[in-house]
């Protein structure tokens, strides 16, 4: 609230601008006289961390003293305040502010929130300047002043040294009074002091001018006629202010002048309108109210409700929206949990028809105060510099053109939050505008108003629920009328009353006493006011009752007999307007053909109003008629001129009694036609209450509707692109596409299909069987109809005619958005070049398998991941498997167990990387035993160097295997063999050395045991093919004894004889048996039998059990003188070797005519 | 040189076993065999304090390895010769073992085989 208590006596001037304004400001103060007496506080949105020059650079383009602003620093004339970085700067009884640091980026708003101190502490003095920069910040400060009526301006937008931004949101808010450049401010303000200095006598204490308002009522009635509005109800007080202020922009010195101003210049009156909406609003303003709200009435308003309720919220004055949207998200919130969601309209109405287009646009500049950083990511979509309200949110809320005060309002409402319009009226106005809403809301609804608003004056109306957040629930009362409507009242006294209360008090003594004084009783009926009878006596009341034809009628005068009642009527008439009993005597009736006397007695029952003033009437019968009886005392003619009188009387009463008749007809029928228009009227009035109400619904469908008309023009745009999307992608598919309506009919077709059939575009509706087709396929119509039968895909070839083309044919359901079947697709695939290709392809296949099952190799063809999917016939003749088994991985089955894992990790890697696979390893054969494989994989590759697949073989090496094995045993074989040999032989030259004297001898023993030792090894090894094949011991003994034989020689003469049995010899042993036959043979040629010529040896051999016995015998020799002194080494040698190698003995007899050597050696040694 | 030590000598081959008995024999020791199976050598062995063995690898009736686990039990050094090498699992099981690769002389031979005598006492 302004602060009047010291008042400064300058103007003060704020300016805000952003990082960028400076060159803003330097033209601005270069434009300006150092001796203005205002004061100026500039406002710039600085980075917190960086030291500001602003100071210093002001300095330079002004002479009036430049300061950084501190804490309680007065405000003084003629000098330059400029904020310092990082801090929140305020006004307060003439002093600044300066608190900090500033509040983070997001929610920083320097300009605003100086601007709003300065607008409530100085008021009027206050004047506003946005200059250039970005962002909203400025336009609430500026809506501020205003309202506090200063001045505020902005910079023109074409300014040379305007960045985009500010100043635009300023203006766009309507509320800046002038825009202007930079340069020209300066005179606008010293105008604008010279003005306020002029008309400062004209006001009071407060700053309201006196005079401003003698106009006042003239200017509304201007108001009222160009904008339907009538302001002639709003605080009067805030009325002056507005018009005092717009004088002030327009510096009209009397309010006499602003009038004429007015009637030149209507377009005065529209901002006048404007200055007068003016509002403060934003998001959440007030955020503990909300919250408040929040917990008390939305969060439980949702409770229960589901997909069929609707929730109805109506904000009148709501400006540009912001407060709509902040209940809509709130209601949002509060729903976001719950499903199904009930429906929430929220009406928000306002009388300023430019806001309520904003509001409608849902977009506000960025950064918007008010709103959390999780609110506005959840909420809003940024668009630019501005933020836009989600479609979910914008949906909720029906914006229209509406005035609380003039329209009737909206109707079975949960909640209306009317925040800071009823200060503006005036008690009368606000009294009238609480009984709207309390018409408007459900029995259950709440209201909510601003933080100064109230219901003081109509507590019968709202209870306060929460005082500090301004929340009130509706009481119940009886009464809930329009107040707005004056309408006639409503209520229609209900005729039945007294019947019903008739039948309460009577008890039974009561009821009986008066059965029995009945028949005492002057018949009599009672009737209401409106002669309706509601009771009867009974009795000999029927002979003054007279059912008249029609409908039964209750009605006295309907059922009086005639006679009596002009004369019942009356004393009616009378006893109603008197209100006491009236009495009539001698009446005259004609009962049951005799003429009576009839006294009648009329009289209203208790006066009470309750009773509904019923009145009794009664009859006395006072027995004949006597005057018949009784002839006047006069003469004849006396007689004659009464008879010729009581004619004349006669003819007359029968005459006014058809009158009076007539009239009471006539009167009935009147009065029952007004009971007709009453109800009516009844019917009319409730009829124009719902018409109203429909009215007001009529205006939120409208408003609905538009909104929807809007977006089904969209939609229909985007509808148009999207058809021309889809009819360009048709196209370019080339894919000739045929759309079939359910008949049959062409529905659609592309250029393609052209080529298939004769059609043209007029053939669109044809039925497809009268359309020429090219197509040789007469089941066409069939298969569309099966598709349309079965709602499945078929697909098929089809050629044309001359079969140079071939198709691939797919009939398809067409199915609706909606899923609804209305005919087909029919898409015709040109796929003639790929039936070529297939030709081509088949053939080269062909080839491939030939050549697959004619190699000797198994082979196979493996996917690209591995799994193998064909093998030649050779494979499955090997392995007798099949197919199904092999696939993929089955191989694995035949491989051997032991290689499983080697092999197919060694594969894999081969898969991954693509290199070369090669293995060997065993597979097993139908027969069950494993052969060795040389196995080879290639991979083949696609024209992009991907691998499509693997050819792989498989060579059977088993038979190079084994021979391999065999060369390589042999090889082993014959080192150690070669070894052996050298051991044999190092042995054979140590021994020799130790017998022989000379080395002649020496050479000749080696010699001799070393042809020995070879002519085994021929024995054995054969002619050098590797492989030993058994001799026999007649073949070694033949060739041991070989150089003394003369193989020419006849059988008889030679010097060796042999003789024994086939015996095989084999192996290691055959080494040692040659060697001891050549150390007999030797000693024998040295000193034995063949020493001479005459000299014989006899060899023989025979098997004896396990035994081999061979018997060397010498003959003819020199005579033998016993064993020789000390044993030959050859014997030695011998000795050993049949006792070591071959497990035999050996004996010697050294007989006179000649040695004799007997040998054993056990068999199995000799064949091993 | 060998004092009068018991050798046994185990070698299939005649030639080979009479010239490494006959060189014990000349270096002064005694000599036991020549074996020319396992079965005879572990006969002859039987109850006798040998000093040392003269093994070739492969003997008539098989593998020396039998022989070589018995002498070995019985802490006699072992002095192998042969014309391929040491069985693989007898070296991997004994690695330390002394070997001659044939033919080798005699001299060399009853060096080694002193060496081992002497070796064996000591320890």
């Amino acid at each position: 609230m302004p602060t009047k208590t010291e008042p400064p006596k300058t103007l003060v001037v704020g300016i805000g601008a952003s990082a960028g304004g400076l060159e803003a400001f330097k033209s601005f103060f270069a434009n300006l006289p150092s001796d203005s007496g205002m004061a100026f506080v500039l406002v710039q949105h600085l980075s917190p961390d960086h030291k500001s020059l602003l100071a210093e650079l002001v300095a330079r383009s002004t002479t009036m003293p430049v300061v950084e602003a501190a804490n309680d620093m007065a405000v003084v004339a003629n000098r330059v305040f400029v904020i310092p970085p990082d801090a929140t700067m305020t006004i307060r009884r003439g002093r600044l502010r300066v608190v900090r640091p500033a509040p983070p980026r997001e929610s920083r708003r320097p300009i605003d929130t100086f601007l709003g101190s300065l607008a409530e502490d100085l008021g009027e003095r206050a004047i506003g300047i946005i200059l250039s920069g970005t962002g909203s910040d400025g336009a609430h400060g500026l809506a501020a002043i205003k309202e506090h009526g200063g001045l505020t301006l902005a910079q023109a937008e074409y300014d040379s040294h305007a960045l985009p931004g500010m100043p635009q949101s300023a203006a766009a808010t309507g509320r800046v009074d002038d825009v202007l450049a930079v340069e020209a401010m300066p005179a606008r303000l010293t105008a604008h002091q010279r003005h306020l200095a002029e008309v400062a006598g004209a006001k009071d204490g407060d700053g309201v001018r006196q005079d401003a308002g003698s106009q006042l009522a003239p200017i509304m009635v201007e108001l009222r006629a160009r904008s339907g509005h009538d302001f002639s109800e709003y605080k009067e007080r805030t009325l002056t202010r507005r018009v005092q202020r717009r004088m002030q922009v327009l510096q009209v010195a009397t309010p006499e002048a602003y009038l004429a101003s007015l009637r030149d210049k209507p377009e005065e009156l529209d901002l006048l309108f404007h200055e007068l909406l003016i509002g403060v609003t934003q998001f959440f303003r007030d955020p503990a109210a909300f919250e408040a709200l929040d917990a008390a009435v939305l969060k439980p308003l949702m409770k229960g409700k589901g997909a069929d309720d609707e929730i109805r919220v109506w904000v009148p004055g709501c400006a540009t929206g912001e407060e709509a949207f902040t209940l809509a998200i709130l209601l949002r919130e509060a729903m976001s949990d719950r499903r199904p969601k009930p429906r929430v309209q929220i009406f928000a109405t306002d009388i300023d028809d430019r806001a309520i287009a904003a509001a409608r646009q849902g977009r506000f500049r960025a950064p918007v105060a008010g709103l959390s950083p999780e609110r506005l990511e959840r909420w809003f979509t940024p668009d630019g510099h501005y933020v836009c309200v989600r479609p979910e949110i914008r949906e909720m809320c029906v914006f229209s053109t509406h005035s609380v005060i003039k329209h009737p309002p909206f109707s079975k409402l949960d909640l209306i939050s009317c925040r800071n319009l009823l200060i503006y009226l005036d008690p009368a106005l606000q009294s009238r505008v609480m009984h709207t809403f309390h018409y408007a809301l459900k029995p259950a609804g709440h209201l909510f108003l601003g933080s100064s608003e109230s219901v003081t004056r109509t507590t019968d109306l709202f209870a306060a629920e929460d005082k500090k957040a301004r929340i009130f629930a509706r009481r119940a009362v009886v009464e809930r009328a329009l107040p707005d409507v004056r309408l006639p009242d409503r209520r229609v006294v209900v005729a039945r009353e007294p019947d019903a209360k008739s039948r309460v008090s009577d008890d039974r003594i009561d009821v009986n006493a008066r059965r029995i004084m009945e028949k005492y009783y002057p018949p009599h009926v009672v009737v209401d006011r409106r002669y309706q009878i509601v009771r009867f006596s009974g009795g000999e009341m029927g002979r003054y009752l007279e059912p008249s034809a029609g409908r039964p009628s209750f009605g006295l005068f309907d059922i009086l007999r005639k006679p009596l009642r002009p004369a019942v009527r009356a004393a009616l008439h009378l006893a109603e307007a008197s209100n006491a009993p009236v009495r009539r005597e001698h009446l005259s009736l004609r009962i049951d053909g005799q003429n009576r006397l009839v006294t009648l007695i009329v009289e209203p029952m208790t006066p009470h109003a309750e009773d509904g003033g019923l009145i009794v009437l009664a009859f006395q019968d006072d027995g004949h008629s006597v005057r018949q009886g009784k002839p006047g005392p006069a003469g004849q003619e006396m007689a004659e001129r009464v008879k010729a009188l009581e004619q004349e009387l006669l003819t007359t009463r029968t005459q006014l009694q058809s009158s009076v008749d007539e009239y009471e007809t006539v009167n009935e029928e009147m009065k029952s036609s007004n009971e007709e228009y009453q109800s009516v009227n009844e019917e009319l009035q409730s009829t124009n209450e719902e018409m109203e109400t429909a009215k007001e619904e009529m205006q939120s469908v409208n408003e609905e509707l538009q909104t929807m008309n809007a977006e089904m023009v969209s939609k229909n745009e985007q509808l148009t692109t999207l058809n021309s999307d889809i009819s360009n992608l048709l196209e370019s598919t080339e894919i000739a596409t045929l759309f079939l309506d359910d008949q049959l009919r062409v529905r659609s077709f592309t250029r393609g299909v052209s080529e298939i059939f004769h059609m043209r575009d007029s053939d669109v509706g044809r039925p497809i069987a009268q359309i020429v087709s090219l197509l040789h396929y007469p089941e066409l119509e069939a298969d569309v109809k099966g598709v349309i039968r079965k709602l499945v895909v078929s697909e098929r070839e089809v050629a044309l005619r001359d079969h140079n083309m071939t198709f691939n044919l797919r009939i398809r359901p067409y199915r609706t958005v909606d899923n609804l079947i209305s005919g087909v697709v029919m898409t015709f695939l040109d796929i003639t070049a790929r039936q070529t290709a297939d030709r081509s392809l088949r053939e080269s296949e062909q080839q491939f398998h030939a050549l697959a099952e004619s190699i000797p190799q198994l082979a196979w063809i493996m996917d690209a991941d591995g799994g193998i999917y064909w093998f030649n016939r050779r494979w499955f003749d090997y392995t007798s498997t099949t197919l199904e088994k092999m696939r993929g991985w089955g191989w694995r089955d035949v491989l051997h167990p032991d290689e499983t894992d080697r092999v197919v990790s060694r594969l894999k890697h081969s898969i991954k990387t693509g290199e070369l696979w090669e293995d060997t390893f065993p597979l097993r054969g139908a027969d069950g035993q494993y052969r060795w494989f040389l196995s080879r994989a290639e991979p083949i590759r696609d024209a992009s160097d991907q691998i499509v697949r693997w050819f792989g073989t498989n060579t059977d090496i088993e038979d190079q295997r084994r021979d391999a094995e065999q060369q390589a045993l042999l090889l082993r074989e014959l080192d150690h063999r070669v070894k052996n040999l050298f051991a044999i032989v190092g042995g054979v030259v140590t021994l020799s050395a130790r017998t022989a004297t000379t080395p002649k001898q020496m050479a000749e023993t080696v010699q001799g045991r070393l042809g020995a030792l070879a002519k085994a090894h021929l024995l054995i090894q054969g002619s050098g093919s590797g492989t030993q094949h058994p001799s026999s011991v007649e073949a070694l003994v033949s060739a041991i004894l070989a150089p003394y034989q003369d193989p020419a020689a006849p059988p008889d003469t030679r010097r060796a004889t042999l003789d024994g049995p086939d015996v095989p010899l084999s192996g290691e042993a055959v080494t040692s048996l040659a060697l001891v036959l050549h150390e007999l043979a030797t000693n024998a040629a040295k000193y034995g039998a063949l020493s001479t010529p005459e000299g014989r040896v006899l060899i023989s051999w025979r098997i004896v059990g396990a035994e081999l016995e061979l018997t060397w015998r010498e003959r003819g020799g020199p005579p033998v003188s016993g064993p020789p002194a000390r044993e030959g080494f050859g014997s030695l040698l011998a000795r050993r070797s049949i006792g070591g190698q071959l497990g035999g003995r050996m004996t010697f007899d050294w007989a006179a005519e000649g040695l004799t050597v007997h040998m054993c050696a056990a068999r199995e040694r000799l064949t091993p | 040189m060998l004092n009068r030590a018991l050798v046994l000598v185990a070698e299939d081959e005649p030639f080979i076993a009479l010239d490494v008995a006959m060189a014990v024999e000349d270096a002064g020791g005694e000599v036991l065999g020549p074996a020319a199976s396992v079965r005879e050598a572990l006969e002859l062995i039987d109850g006798r304090d040998i000093a040392a063995a003269i093994l070739d690898v492969n003997l008539i009736d098989g593998d020396v390895s039998p022989l070589a686990e018995a002498l070995i039990a019985r802490g006699v050094p072992i002095l192998f010769q042969s014309g391929i090498g040491l069985p693989l699992d007898l070296a991997a099981r004994f690695p330390d073992l002394a070997f001659r690769l044939k033919p080798c002389t005699a001299a060399v031979l009853v060096r080694q085989l002193a060496d081992l005598i002497a070796a064996q006492k000591t320890a």
